[in-house]
């Protein structure tokens, strides 16, 4: 009886229609820039590029969610591309059980310091993430020595076409990003992550184990960080240690347009998918522009707190 | 007295979306006058407190301070204008000196000590504030109010849980302001503080000025009247209902203890029963609700549940053997942001086993089950923030009825709630103890335990100062008891 | 009376041990140990120190920046592009007015949060990309300079090891002393410590926070000119400004302030830098891969966040 409707207030949707409309409207600007873009394959390209941005997106708006920031993904992705590829010699189920493994270590410290010992997250995962570069730097020159390359399937599933417009890495998206709309409107899970971000003492004082969930949400953040290391590896071929680094923030931003409060408890992944949208196409048209990467990035963040200022007056109002 | 007044307020009124605060607040203090403010909770006083220190600003209405027409944008602006708080919880800045919260007000530092000194006390300047105890930090307050010499002073409960030397060094201090023709607002629960010290006393009730009169000695019955004004209440719930009470026990608290307050504390709850608890502020029931809901754990003491002694680790073990908790403070039992649903179907989802697929069809069953017995208004369901005080309050007891409970933890549940849904909440708990379930209801409003409960204990410094059957439940008792005197028989 | 001080100092009096044990170790390390060798010290912290203080004070007064060390970039790119070949008493004014623009920037970034009520962390995400393009506008290569005689006087020479000295000094002398003395200075710690009671002591919480965001900048931006005086040039790298920004959390942190605002001072950021220069320095010494301090440096933050907060929840429930 309405109940998958009720999930949405009037302010979600009229803040959705105005994601949709700059959207289009960018969408627009840069098709007139850009006659090739509005081609079938520029689009499929366009996703495919947004694939790895909306997996990141997608653990940044749990953790997010819950009242935290995960700021170590760029290194939990990296490191899971570093895995894959090392350990895909001696076959690529050893090297994906290796890269979960290292996912869920990574996300379950993470996730037992908030959750727990009560660390700020962003201090907690900035930390972390210098931890990791250091290990990352050091191993590969010693216990992580090997391959950089990373496995043609995975190359495969993140660059092949099906059908253009659609590609594997659309299709991987739609059926994680699917799986996390689900869990986040259906699941007794979802419902706590946003219950803990709204107001954690109240979930505390309603017999809920707020760790259980900070735990939970912070190893989903790394998983789906660790996946769209993948990707990224993926489409670049090799791994690098700056392999995710320019799409933390990016992450944090896609999240942020799309309406999900940092400080949690609001929101959800229909927007950071908007978000990601954006973001994607905004980066299209700067680099068509042939704009100087230092206007690009002037315009990106100018952009970004434009958006996040209007919705946060948006929220405000009603 | 044809002076004119220190401070005139007409035609006030504030409401914060909704939720009327201030309907039509009129109000006069003369020069040389201590004028007692009293109220009902959620009557408008700390929302007349508020807008006459500058912490917001009224949306209609005017305010003279000695003859001329003011607004006061800031809590700075009013102490400027002459007008000085001193509030139950302190406005000192806690991790900087007391000298250097001196320094941030612009408070003269020869003049403090000076206050100070005459209040007969003692204080290290370089101490941070919160090294320092709270009654000595009010007083500090105080003190620093006094240091601007204010031609209106206003103490907001400054005397709830002040010890009694301290207490009585505050009344000097207003008959002392008196004296040098100057004005105080006093805000207090302490009625008798009120006939002792007072020249007047105004009465709000629902946002407006219900009464002002001189507050002689036995204006006590006047005061309670104009309060609660509304006799329905207690016409509508009277006393001749039965007590359906098992004699078989269901909670017994056996010398419990914690924190600083709660010293020790040993009572029983039936079955079926409603136990009520009465307590002046600061008497250690906070802590002692928050240890039987598994918030806080005990210093001593023993609880024991249905003949078994439990410990409790977290609330979900209080709640699992059948022990839910309603908060005082309805912002640590709501996800603001969340939809009524949501919130009422919060606890479902304990334990791992729920994480999964929620089960609509028995979610929408339970749920519209606890919105159609509470009542509850769904208009603006998609956000319990933007509900009223009373909906929250039936929507942070509703989650209960949801999951089912064998004892209910209500603590002061009708605490800034209108009349009529008062009565609805009483009503509710009688319905639970009709059923066969406890509850220990605490209020803040002593008349209410009549209403609603079938026996009550009262604290008294963290300890059970009386044990009353339901007709010795009356106000004067309880009073008597809640401020540590012998019962009268 | 004494005994408080000290438990009051002793945060600071923990981080001078570390310090100096650490550096007599480093110093036990080398043939010889002269100003030279202390100017060398002194220049590897300056820059980091400097900004540790910046965001030392802005986490005083409640707020975080994370665009503190794309400010610090941006007028380090300022001062090496303009001042390049230009007479001492030029280079002497462009500093002043460079420093006036740290202010400005750092003064906007207030007034945008205040406006905005964006929370800091999303407002300075999107600001570092903004202030990383426009130092990347001004200056798009490394290069630059600035006039060599203003240089020495910030920087010294061979084994001048003063003037850096007072470079790090000079600004805890001549800024932050009086306004800790100061009703601002009172108002910052107020308004991180609590901004209700703040408020009711008659604060004006967003224009101190302006002020707030306006010192850090300050700081940034000295930092930002003592960088082209040791570097001689300008290097416009979103890299650089992360890592910075990074270390000066980590330096706030370590020396003794509190995320929660409200506590600490500058002194122990800046002896933090110090630490946070010695540990690289040492395992250099001995052969260890640098990429260990990292490793370090992440850990050391979040164990002291850590204990920090341990501590605090301690005291409360006593």
């Amino acid at each position: 009886m309405g109940k998958i409707k009720s999930l949405f207030s009037g302010r979600l949707t009229a803040s959705m229609l105005s994601l949709w409309s700059i959207l289009i409207v960018l969408f627009i600007i840069t098709g007139l820039v850009d006659h090739y873009f509005f081609t079938i394959p520029s689009i499929g390209v366009t996703f495919q590029l947004a694939v790895p941005l909306g997996l990141l997106a997608a653990g940044q708006t749990i953790c997010m969610l819950t009242g935290g920031i995960d700021l170590s993904i760029a290194m939990i992705a990296t490191g899971a591309a570093f895995i894959v590829s090392i350990k895909s010699p001696s076959g690529l189920g050893m090297a994906i059980f290796y890269a979960t493994l290292y996912c869920i270590l990574i996300g379950a410290i993470n996730g037992l310091a908030v959750g727990l010992l009560g660390m700020n997250p962003l201090i907690m995962t900035l930390g972390m993430n210098a931890v990791l570069i250091g290990v990352f730097t050091v191993g590969i020159t010693t216990f992580l020595k090997g391959s950089s390359t990373m496995p043609d399937i995975i190359i495969k599933l993140s660059t092949a076409s099906i059908i253009d417009p659609i590609s594997w890495p659309l299709v991987l998206w739609i059926l994680i990003g699917g799986f996390v709309l689900y869990l986040l409107k259906q699941t007794g899970l979802g419902r706590l992550i946003y219950a803990v971000g709204d107001n954690a003492k109240a979930a505390r004082l309603a017999g809920i184990r707020v760790w259980k969930v900070q735990l939970t949400a912070y190893i989903l953040c790394a998983l789906l960080g660790g996946l769209a290391g993948l990707m990224i590896g993926g489409q670049s071929g090799a791994v690098a240690m700056s392999l995710a680094d320019s799409l933390v923030l990016p992450s944090v931003a896609a999240v942020v347009i799309g309406g999900t409060s940092i400080m949690g408890g609001m929101g959800g992944y229909t927007g950071s998918i908007m978000g990601t949208l954006i973001l994607t196409v905004l980066s299209y048209l700067l680099a068509t522009l042939n704009s100087s990467e230092a206007v690009k990035q002037m315009i990106y963040g100018a952009i970004v707190l434009a958006l996040a200022w209007t919705y946060s007056k948006l929220t405000e109002k009603s | 007295m044809s002076q004119s007044p220190i401070l005139k307020i007409s035609h006030l009124s504030k409401s914060y979306g909704p939720v009327i605060a201030l309907r039509d607040a009129n109000f006069e203090v003369l020069p040389g006058e201590i004028h007692a403010l009293l109220g009902a909770n959620g009557a408008g006083k700390s929302t007349l407190v508020k807008i006459l220190t500058g912490v917001i600003t009224g949306d209609l209405g005017v305010i003279e301070v000695s003859g001329k027409q003011i607004t006061f944008t800031s809590p700075d602006n009013a102490r400027k204008g002459g007008v000085a708080p001193v509030f139950q919880d302190p406005a000192l800045i806690p991790d900087i000196s007391i000298q250097r919260n001196l320094h941030l007000t612009g408070t003269d530092k020869s003049r403090f000590l000076k206050e100070i000194l005459a209040m007969g006390l003692e204080v290290d300047l370089n101490k941070l504030a919160s090294e320092i105890e709270l009654p000595l930090l009010r007083m500090i307050d105080l003190a620093r109010a006094l240091s601007h010499d204010p031609d209106l002073l206003i103490l907001d409960e400054i005397t709830a849980a002040l010890p009694v030397d301290m207490a009585e060094k505050v009344i000097a201090i207003m008959g002392a302001h008196k004296a040098k023709g100057k004005s105080v607002i006093f805000i207090s629960h302490r009625l008798a503080e009120i006939e002792e010290i007072c020249d007047r006393a105004t009465v709000l009730r629902d946002g407006i000025n219900v009464d002002t009169f001189d507050a002689a000695e036995g204006s006590e019955e006047r005061i309670v009247a104009a309060m609660l004004g509304d006799k329905n209440l207690s016409n509508t719930r009277n006393l001749n209902r039965v007590n359906k009470a098992s004699s078989e026990v269901l909670l017994k608290v056996d010398s419990l203890s914690g924190g600083k307050l709660l010293k020790s504390v040993s009572f029983q709850v039936h079955k079926g029963e409603v136990l009520g608890v009465a307590a002046l502020e600061g008497q250690g029931q906070d802590l002692l609700f928050e240890i039987l809901a598994g918030e806080t754990k005990p210093a001593g003491g023993k609880i024991v549940v249905n003949g078994k002694e439990v410990t409790f680790n977290h609330p979900d073990d209080a709640i699992e053997i059948g022990i839910s908790y309603v908060p005082g403070d309805r912002k640590s039992a709501l996800m603001p942001q969340r939809s009524i649903r949501e919130n009422l179907a919060l606890t479902r989802m304990r334990g791992l086993r729920n994480w999964g697929q929620i089960k609509f069809k028995d979610e929408d069953e339970k749920v519209d089950g606890a919105i159609r017995s509470l009542e509850i208004d769904t208009r603006a369901r998609s956000q319990v923030k933007r509900l009223s005080g009373g909906n929250q309050q039936k929507v942070t007891i509703g989650r209960w009825v949801t999951t089912g409970f064998d004892l209910l933890l209500c603590f002061d549940p009708t605490r800034g709630i209108d009349v009529g849904t008062k009565g609805q909440i009483y009503e509710l708990i009688r319905k639970f103890a009709d059923e066969g379930k406890s509850v220990l209801l605490f209020t803040s409003e002593l008349r209410e335990i009549a209403l609603a409960c079938d026996r009550a204990i009262v604290l008294y410094e963290g300890k059970v100062q009386a044990n009353l059957e339901h007709k010795d439940c009356d106000e004067e008792s309880l009073l008597n008891a809640a401020h540590g005197l012998a019962v009268k028989k | 009376m004494n005994m408080m001080l000290v438990k009051r100092q002793s945060w600071n009096i923990g981080i001078v041990l570390i310090a100096t044990i650490l550096g007599a170790w480093q110093i036990s390390r080398l043939p010889v140990f002269g100003s030279y060798e202390a100017r060398t010290f002194l220049l590897g912290i300056l820059p980091i120190a400097l900004l540790s203080m910046g965001q030392a004070i802005i986490i005083i007064g409640g707020g975080i920046n994370l665009a503190i060390g794309a400010e610090s970039v941006l007028i380090n790119c300022l001062a090496a592009r303009f001042m390049v070949g230009k007479s001492f008493i030029a280079c002497v004014l462009l500093t002043l007015l460079f420093l006036l623009v740290s202010i400005l920037v750092g003064a906007l970034t207030g007034l945008i949060i205040s406006k905005s009520k964006i929370a800091d962390i999303i407002v300075t995400l999107a600001t570092s990309f903004i202030l990383i393009g426009l130092a990347m506008y001004i200056q798009p290569s490394p290069g630059g300079g600035m006039n060599l005689t203003l240089a020495q006087m910030i920087s010294g020479k061979g084994s001048a090891f003063l003037p850096p000295l007072i470079t790090l000094i000079l600004p805890l002398v001549v800024i932050w002393l009086p306004l800790y003395r100061s009703r601002t200075g009172i108002a910052m710690f107020a308004i991180g410590s609590n901004k209700d009671s703040a408020f009711l002591s008659g604060v004006n919480v967003d224009f101190t926070r302006i002020k707030l965001y306006a010192v850090g900048g300050l700081f940034a931006g000295i930092s930002g000119i003592a960088l082209t005086a040791i570097t001689l040039s300008g290097s416009p790298f979103a890299s650089i400004s992360n890592t910075a920004t990074l270390n000066s959390v980590a330096g706030a942190v370590l020396g003794g302030v509190a995320l929660s605002g409200g506590v600490g001072g500058l002194t122990g950021p800046a002896l933090a830098a110090l630490i946070l220069y010695f540990i690289p320095t040492i395992l250099l010494n001995y052969g260890i891969d640098p990429a260990y301090s990292q490793i370090i440096t992440g850990a050391l933050t979040i164990l002291v966040v850590l204990a920090g907060g341990l501590i605090r929840n301690r005291g409360k429930k006593n």
